[in-house]
């Protein structure tokens, strides 16, 4: 019966995520980890290990389980282009979404581990204008929502007492909505064109955890790219009526009302070092460095069945670069079933400057978080609280002549819990 | 305990401090919402323009309210908050222009045939109630008491300005100099005079555009040449003494000349013909007349291989749209046209130029070639492209003199060729599809014109420390979409063959 309620809240969990690391990474994955500002490859002991760094999985004993979920509350806001008007100021919808996890893990004897994952790593979401009230860059984009899903089968194996080796395999699930306004330019009309794919695609993770002295402890922790191949997606295109049967026409004849299409997109390879080193008894901190390889997204191909204003392929310059965060956390056990938890992180921004764009109005970033965990009736409950600051981003090259400021800001919390059977 | 209190006590302080954080939203979103300062106020006190077709706000080959309210000048009083007391000579629809002579005017779209070309043409008076002898949107415009504030004047050349009375007494003979200056009622004064009787405050004046583009856009066939580079120079330094020094001294804008060789008069149709002759492996390159031929020497022509007319060494006109398709058939149906507007028989016409024979593949053979009115070949594209830069220089020159800034439309008109986006929206300038020139192409259309009020006000705001807000393009589109878009009946007038007269060329033979 537990199990189905716990399948069954799993499910009405995972809905949607939003971008919250460079690029859209999700780097959001428990609720501890988050408190300690990321920095959990190195410390990882528990079942969210399948995403922070598998080889810390040795530790768990017996049966391990945790599910937990965040809520994201964004807010971005656009002021120019300067092609337009220097001042004008667009607010973004404010967006919330709730990434979630569920992790299990079973030793199996007392080298080897064995743990399922399932959790969102990247997503994106952003809403700009309305159908009434469309917004200024309403050709570069109005809703952009992408949703992954990762399956992760990892073990983990204890070689020799102080270190640890894993591996595991990944099936990403992914969904994209990309809508924005096309603009028939002969006749002055504005229709919207909508792209949906669903996508899928494989890759693979390692981990090692050492720990050469007492107190000291290393992690490097590796996922693999992942090739999200969206087949089978469809476009459709939508204008209003001109009350004229030859525009209507011709407009028919450039843009089909619903075709085939489909794209890939190279997720990035993330690798991770860190240090986590044990003051005293009951003070713990970690330092990692994340290097997230952004530059697998040079461009975003999408190819069409039937011809759209004359061409079966659209391409868009993406030319991501690889980004970097580096995290620190400090860990304090107050009692035997209470600590705190304080961390920050910094998060170099993945898109370069000429192509920034609205549908991921990302920038450096200045993450804050606190949190507590706490042990009651075998529960381990896990909470956060985290800011994030993004730092304004003023676009004076942009490649589609786009320039202007973006702003954003993000607050999110979290629960995760925690059961040993 | 003390500790896990205290420890709590901050926690929750620090996250009611957190949660209250919020994006910080700008007091200015728009500028809609910027106050015009006093330099502004000021300086557009009493706006009046001079210039030619592109202040008048001509379009699509003809001039008229739904497209005047968007003239470039209109949008600058608009943006500088005096749009409501800028009075322009508003004409109904469907309006005076290029085919005014023929009873038509405004040119439409009307569609795309079947192989995708579109079908244009102007729509006749016949259709409507409009009356070219009373041609105003109302008699209050035509009665306006005081010498319009936009008096741009199509076809006019840069010497009208300062001589310019009626359009028998002007050099450019243009139709639109009676209904703009309305002389002899307001004492047979010219357009700089006009100008000074309303004591202005700013003058913004974009001229000489058709001192070149008369030359080209007849193919450099009438007049024979542009301007005088040295008679320009002395009549721009006339023409801004006069308006700098009237009046309250006012100040003053100008901008330079676009190289006319880049607009889509020019560039739609050469590639179009490469394109046909590539895909249907006719080998031979175009043969056009050189220059007027005689009697004794037969027809001089040039030569145009597909590359030469897909990379712009040589030039074919708008004009040339109807008669593309002919292009290898044995054809005299330009000449059947020509004689058509002379009133003569054809062959009254083909004895004057016993070299062409009609029966031989037109535009190939170099016995049947492209008119010289429908081709710029090099030596003229020379000739247009060195007194484009004659004149910028004397602009230059002049404008530094007398201490007024100059917009670069050269440069503008420059980055529009190799494509310019706005917000997402990419424009250039290819005929129809680029989406900033109207269907004359040569004039922009009301989103071009947008982006030239834009450009001026960029620079009278660096000059001048005015204030004025750039027009919101975007909004500007959006706006559009909501304009009619009705299809009228047409006459059978050719489309194109009446764009050169505007600009003071003229279609001989």
């Amino acid at each position: 019966m537990l199990k189905k309620i716990t399948v069954v809240i799993f499910i009405l969990l995972l809905s949607l995520a939003q971008s919250f690391s460079s690029g859209f990474a999700i780097y959001e994955q428990n609720a501890k980890a988050t408190a300690l500002g990321g920095a959990q490859i190195a410390g990882v002991h528990s079942p969210s290990a399948i995403f922070y760094n598998p080889a810390g999985l040795s530790d768990v004993q017996g049966l391990q389980i945790s599910l937990g979920t965040t809520v994201i509350n964004t807010s971005f806001a656009f002021t120019g282009p300067e092609t337009v008007d220097p001042w004008h100021y667009t607010r973004a919808q404010d967006g919330q979404f709730f990434p979630s996890h569920f992790y299990a893990a079973y030793s199996v004897n007392e080298w080897l581990v064995a743990g399922i994952g399932v959790y969102s790593p990247f997503g994106m979401g952003s809403t700009w204008g309305t159908d009434d009230n469309p917004w200024v860059g309403r050709e570069l984009g109005t809703n952009t929502q992408l949703q992954t899903l990762f399956y992760n089968m990892v073990i983990s194996y204890r070689l020799i007492e102080n270190l640890s080796l894993a591996v595991g395999v990944m099936y990403a699930q992914a969904n994209v909505t990309m809508d924005k306004s096309v603009y028939f330019t002969p006749r002055n009309v504005y229709g919207n064109s909508s792209l949906q794919a669903d996508g899928g695609g494989y890759g693979f993770n390692l981990g090692i955890q050492f720990q050469p002295l007492q107190g000291v402890r290393l992690g490097i922790n590796y996922r693999s790219n992942v090739l999200l191949d969206f087949k089978d997606g469809t476009a459709t295109f939508r204008f209003p009526s001109t009350n004229d049967a030859v525009i209507d026409q011709e407009i028919a004849g450039y843009f089909p009302a619903t075709t085939g299409a489909s794209s890939s997109i190279k997720l990035p390879y993330v690798f991770g070092v860190g240090l986590s080193y044990v003051f005293t008894e009951n003070l713990r901190a970690e330092a990692d460095y994340v290097l997230t390889a952004w530059n697998s997204y040079d461009k975003l191909t999408i190819d069409f069945d039937q011809p759209v204003a004359g061409e079966t392929q659209s391409e868009v310059k993406r030319n991501y670069e690889d980004s970097y965060s580096l995290r620190f956390g400090l860990e304090y056990q107050v009692q035997p079933d209470l600590e705190v938890r304080a961390g920050y992180a910094w998060d170099r921004h993945a898109v370069p400057e000429a192509y920034v764009e609205p549908s991921l109005p990302e920038g450096d970033r200045h993450i804050y978080s606190a949190g507590i965990g706490y042990r009651l009736f075998g529960l381990q409950l896990d909470g956060f609280y985290q800011i994030i600051l993004q730092e304004d981003r003023k676009i004076t090259h942009s490649a589609q002549n786009f320039n202007g400021t973006y702003s954003g800001l993000a607050t999110a919390y979290g629960m995760s819990v925690g059961y040993s059977f | 305990m003390k500790l896990i209190n205290s420890l709590i006590a901050v926690g929750i302080m620090a996250l009611l401090v957190l949660s209250g954080c919020t994006l910080e939203e700008p007091a200015v979103k728009s500028s809609a919402d910027v106050q015009l300062n006093e330099a502004t106020t000021q300086m557009f006190g009493q706006y009046v323009a001079l210039g030619n077709s592109l202040t008048a706000g001509y379009q699509s080959g003809a001039l008229t309210e739904k497209y005047q309210k968007n003239s470039f000048v209109k949008q600058i009083a608009n943006q500088a908050g005096v749009g409501a007391t800028f009075a322009q000579p508003l004409i109904a629809y469907p309006g005076l222009g290029s085919y005014t002579a023929d009873g038509a005017g405004i040119m439409e779209l009307q569609g795309f045939d079947a192989t995708g070309n579109p079908v244009i043409n102007p729509v006749p008076y016949a259709a409507t109630s409009f009356n070219p002898a009373m041609p105003y949107t109302s008699t209050d415009i035509m009665s306006y008491a005081a010498p319009y504030n936009n008096l741009g004047i199509p076809g006019i050349v840069l010497g009208d300005l300062d001589s310019a009375v009626t359009a028998a007494e002007s050099y450019s003979h243009s139709g639109l100099v009676d209904p703009i200056l309305r002389n002899p009622a307001f004492g047979n004064t010219n357009p700089i005079q006009q100008a000074l009787m309303l004591q202005p405050t700013f003058v913004s004046v974009w001229i000489g555009n058709n001192d070149v583009l008369g030359y080209a856009t007849s193919g450099g066939t009438s007049p024979a040449a542009p301007t005088d580079a040295a008679i320009f120079q002395l009549l721009y330094t006339n023409m801004l003494n006069k308006v700098t020094s009237g009046g309250q001294g006012a100040k003053a804008v100008v901008a330079n000349i676009p190289d006319v060789t880049s607009i889509p008069f020019f560039t739609t149709i050469g590639p179009k013909i490469a394109a046909s002759l590539l895909a249907n492996n006719i080998p031979y390159p175009v043969a056009y007349e050189k220059t007027t031929d005689n009697l004794a020497t037969g027809v001089a022509t040039g030569q145009a291989t597909t590359d030469d007319l897909l990379a712009g060494n040589t030039l074919v006109t708008l004009v040339a749209s109807s008669y593309a398709g002919l292009i290898g058939q044995p054809t005299g149906a330009w000449y059947r046209y020509v004689a058509g507007k002379a009133g003569i028989p054809v062959s009254v016409l083909l004895s004057t130029m016993p070299a062409v024979d009609t029966t031989q593949a037109f535009g190939l053979d170099p016995r049947n070639p492209l008119p010289n009115a429908l081709v710029l070949d090099p030596d003229e594209i020379a000739i247009a492209q060195q007194a484009t830069s004659d004149f910028n220089t004397a602009i230059a020159s002049v404008a530094g003199q007398f201490d007024v800034p100059v917009v670069d439309m050269n440069a503008f008109m420059k980055d529009l060729a190799d494509g310019y986006t706005v917000a997402g929206v990419d424009f250039n300038a290819s005929y129809i599809t680029g989406g900033v020139f109207s269907l004359d192409g040569v004039h922009p259309n009301n989103v071009g014109y947008a982006l030239v009020a834009n450009q001026f006000i960029d620079v009278i705001n660096a000059k001048y420390s005015t204030n004025m807000p750039r027009v919101d393009v975007m909004k500007f589109m959006k706006d559009l979409q909501t304009a009619s878009m009705s299809k009228r009946a047409v006459n059978k007038t050719n489309a194109f063959a009446r764009i050169p007269e505007l600009f003071g060329g003229k279609i001989l033979r």
